[in-house]
């Protein structure tokens, strides 16, 4: 894969982020590679760039720090990769753990630093906006901030589940759990929101 | 008869498969207690509300482009900067000149 101009990159994205991630063992080859063939990182990070994005996303709120963060993600994995051990996870468990770290630290800085938003939330009050597209959007937000209120691995199996799609088995490699872990998982994190939810009212 | 996470999991597979309300449900919606029912309405609006964040095209072609610029950079030391060496070059005649200097004036006190 061969790309140094931005609009063919782009086209690259467009079409690598809806193809599936290949087996198991061709990643594995492609990880090897990547620690020499700087072409081969690029792959790996078109491969992934948009679940890493998506995570930090919905675990963030904001657009910006997504970017920022997803960033960091892998320009730490590509310092790091020659360290990188396979140890049968595969390598988007390593990312989303490098993901997970990012967004903790980001947490506990904005704890110690707090930032207030100048409006009172992000809505586009615009006249055209009818009240019912208003209340929807509201619900949405008041469901999203409870999601951010879960415990960091209830939040990533929300994500991972329900942005990114993914089966059950496919969380649980990523996660490092037995698939009846993740279905019992899913199941606690369902009743912690409706309980989050129900605290909040 | 299976637990409720099992159903839950079904659930959660046919909201996948793009089935919503009561298609989406195992069974019968009336096969659930109402606190049950809670918790399947409860996952139909996380499917809604959690839904794919396209990343800009422009951000992700730029940090590839950085990526790839860091990635080929050989490993080890890092290339040093033009105003790095400049540094190291000031340090390096600095020192000499004032090795000359304390050389020369410690020749002077002898004679």
């Amino acid at each position: 894969m061969r790309c140094s101009q931005t609009p063919e990159t782009v086209f690259l994205f467009m079409s690598a982020r809806h193809s599936p991630a290949g087996s198991h063992e061709d990643e594995r080859r492609l990880v090897e590679r990547a620690r020499r063939d700087p072409e081969a990182f690029g792959e790996l990070y078109l491969r992934y760039v948009r679940s890493i994005y998506n995570y930090i996303f919905y675990r963030t709120g904001d657009p910006e720090e997504a970017e920022d963060l997803t960033s960091r993600v892998f320009l730490q994995a590509l310092q790091h990769l020659p360290r990188f051990q396979e140890r049968g996870l595969p390598f988007a468990a390593w990312l989303f753990r490098i993901a997970h770290n990012l967004v903790a630290n980001w947490h506990r800085d904005r704890q110690r630093h707090p930032i207030f938003p100048l409006s009172e939330n992000g809505h586009d009050r615009s006249s055209e906006r009818v009240e019912a597209a208003l209340e929807r959007q509201e619900e949405r937000e008041r469901l999203l901030k409870a999601i951010r209120r879960l415990p960091p691995d209830r939040q990533q199996l929300l994500i991972l589940k329900f942005v990114e799609g993914l089966s059950n088995a496919e969380i649980a490699r990523i996660m490092g759990r037995t698939e009846g872990a993740i279905r019992v998982l899913y199941h606690r994190t369902l009743e912690a929101l409706r309980k989050e939810l129900t605290r909040e009212r | 008869m299976p637990d409720l996470a099992y159903w839950l999991e079904l659930h959660a597979t046919r909201l996948r498969q793009g089935f919503r309300g009561e298609a989406a449900y195992p069974l019968p919606p009336l096969a659930f207690s109402p606190s049950e029912r809670e918790l399947f309405q409860l996952a139909e609006r996380l499917t809604e509300a959690l839904r794919p964040v396209e990343p800009r095209p422009v951000w992700v072609a730029s940090l590839y482009e950085r990526l790839m610029g860091e990635a080929r950079q050989p490993r080890g030391f890092p290339a040093p900067s033009p105003l790095l060496s400049r540094w190291w070059l000031g340090m390096i005649l600095g020192t000499a000149a004032l090795g000359v200097w304390a050389y020369r004036r410690l020749h002077a006190t002898r004679h």
